[in-house]
């Protein structure tokens, strides 16, 4: 034992320290504290930033900008238990969905009025007053919340008013007396009129009522126009046309006729990635490269064969959902085919009858009214058949409905009830 | 006590240690310094201690066992695993002691030498390696049986 001891301090005592090892452990020492130092100043300015970050999001918060609903998301596994929280009333509603901004859900009434109302609470924010019907949706952007009036003017409120009526930030004339809904993109306004007109304003434009002048027109069948790829898309004569957003005064038409196979166009167009989709009166969805604009004439990518389409589809998840007159809810798949070929459905459900409005597809579920009066939910999983996973008697016609982070469900009914749902009604 | 005076008493002793340790002048001091500078960070509170030259070791002793298991892992990573053979090159040892020594792993070197050099008993060793007294009473049983068959029964 002694010997391995001895062995062992033999073979310490022979290791010296080099000259100057305090003064190493000092510089090492010295080092490692500035890079400590260092550290610690950019930790304290990681977390300034993430305090300055947090604060903001909060005054976010307070201002409606990114504000949640307290509710559990709506899913498949949850849906069956939606209840209401709260239900508002307004003047009959047409043909108007709410829309939903900064934890505000705005409805258009029949009565005249636009109505902004809190979404946690259902309270009435603020009302304004337009000349005529309001029979569709409102749109919103840039702070401004827009809705077509019957009494010929389009009309621009501002969202966050803090008057119990508001007067209006702008006007602009259509002439129109059936109030297509307006579309917001790009700091532009469209909304076409029964006159034949597609007017393009832009979104700021004057205050205190001021009348604004449009960007443009164009020739328009006076369906709800859609942007997308640098284009806006309607309908005139029957026929989808495309017009550059960048048009000035009076447009033309990009590419004048798309050819469907002389069968006329029966839905507003929607666009989703490169392609724009759109219904005709005999039953045809057509599905069409956006790319189409810019040529000369361009057949389909793929047709899918339905019955009569009058809304028009909704985009999600990589599939086309549409309403058929006949009372179906159809997906097709949105890569179907290039060559012009026939479409195959991804599935079909059967609706209690003809839907009311565009279906709306969020948290793999897509949500559709149904002329009966009944709201259903159907899985965006569905195989061949489909069938829905929830359903509510509203007794009359509602609208297509609008979700809150998908986490709050609002909807519309002819008769003029805004009602919200959650998960087990819990609040908002 | 200053911690220059501290410096002077202890480093001699410690270098020689982790040299034991190591096999390895360079990775010796390194350690050393860390271990040191360490201690400098918290002298006001190593010096009240009642043993700040355990501090020393156990912190001298921990930073090897990272280090080691940095190594180990890098070892790993390359596929090669670094060469012992150049191990306690650095002094004048007999041929067969230096292989002796060259047998034991870090651990088994660093249990005997806080058992046999150092007089801890394996409680304090164990608390110093950061493993239980019954690892380090195997591990110093495992380092003499492996010295004894390299230099014969005398060591045993």
């Amino acid at each position: 034992m002694s010997d391995l001891r001895a062995t062992l301090e033999t073979v310490r005592r022979q290791v010296r320290a080099r000259p100057g090892a305090y003064d190493r452990v000092l510089r090492r020492y010295r080092r490692k504290e500035r890079n400590r130092r260092l550290l610690a100043g950019v930790t304290a300015l990681a977390i300034a930033a993430a305090g300055a970050v947090f604060v903001i999001r909060a005054l976010d918060d307070v201002r409606g900008g990114v504000l949640r609903p307290a509710s559990p998301v709506i899913r498949s596994t949850n849906v069956s238990r939606l209840s209401p929280v709260w239900t508002a009333r307004v003047g009959p509603i047409g043909h108007a969905s709410p829309v939903l901004a900064g934890g505000t859900v705005f409805v258009s009434s029949l009565d005249g009025h636009l109505y902004a109302f809190d979404a946690r609470t259902g309270e009435v924010s603020w009302k304004g007053e337009t000349g005529g019907a309001i029979n569709r949706p409102p749109a919103v952007a840039g702070g401004l919340v827009f809705v077509h009036s019957t009494d010929g003017y389009l009309y621009a409120f501002a969202a966050s008013c803090d008057e119990a009526s508001c007067d209006p930030v702008w006007v602009g004339n259509t002439g129109s007396s059936d109030g297509a809904p307006p579309i917001t993109s790009d700091g532009v306004v469209y909304v076409s009129s029964s006159t034949g007109d597609l007017f393009a304003f832009p979104t700021s434009c004057g205050t205190n009522g001021a009348t604004c002048a449009p960007l443009w027109t164009g020739p328009s069948d006076g369906f709800a126009p859609v942007v997308g790829r640098g284009f806006v898309w309607d309908v005139d004569s029957g026929s989808l046309v495309a017009f550059s957003t960048s048009c000035s005064t009076l447009c033309r038409a990009v590419h004048p006729t798309f050819q469907l196979g002389g069968r006329s166009v029966s839905s507003e167009p929607a666009v989703g990635g490169d392609v724009v989709y759109v219904g005709s009166t005999d039953g045809g969805l057509f599905a069409l490269s956006t790319a189409c604009a810019t040529g000369r004439r361009c057949a389909p990518l793929w047709v899918g064969e339905t019955g009569s389409i009058l809304e028009p589809p909704a985009i999600a998840n990589g599939a086309v959902y549409v309403g058929t007159s006949d009372g179906r809810l159809i997906a097709f798949p949105t890569y179907c085919a290039t060559d012009g070929g026939v479409c195959r459905p991804l599935s079909v459900a059967d609706l209690p009858a003809l839907l009311t409005s565009t279906p709306v597809v969020e948290n793999g579920l897509v949500f559709a009214g149904s002329e009966d009066g009944s709201l259903s939910a159907f899985p965006t999983s569905c195989g061949r058949t489909c069938a829905p996973v929830w359903s509510t008697d509203l007794g009359v016609r509602p609208y297509s409905p609008a979700l809150w982070d998908g986490r709050a469900l609002f909807v519309t009914t002819h008769d003029g009830r805004v009602i919200a749902f959650t998960v087990a009604g819990r609040d908002i | 006590m200053s911690f220059e005076d501290f410096f002077e008493i202890e480093h001699e002793r410690l270098l020689g240690a982790l040299y034991l340790v190591t096999g390895n002048r360079q990775e010796a001091e390194d350690v050393m310094q860390d271990a040191f500078v360490s201690v400098l960070q918290r002298w006001d509170l190593v010096q009240s201690l009642a043993s700040p030259t355990g501090y020393l070791y156990r912190t001298a002793m921990n930073t090897f066992r990272t280090r080691y298991r940095r190594a180990k892992l890098a070892a790993r990573r390359v596929l090669a695993p670094g060469s012992r053979s150049d191990e306690f090159h650095e002094v004048e040892l007999r041929e067969d002691v230096r292989r002796a020594l060259g047998t034991l792993t870090p651990r088994q070197r660093a249990a005997i030498v806080l058992t046999e050099l150092m007089d801890y008993a394996p409680s304090e060793a164990a608390r110093v390696l950061g493993i239980k007294a019954s690892t380090v009473r195997a591990l110093t049983t495992q380092a003499r049986g492996s010295l004894a068959l390299s230099l014969g029964d005398d060591h045993e």
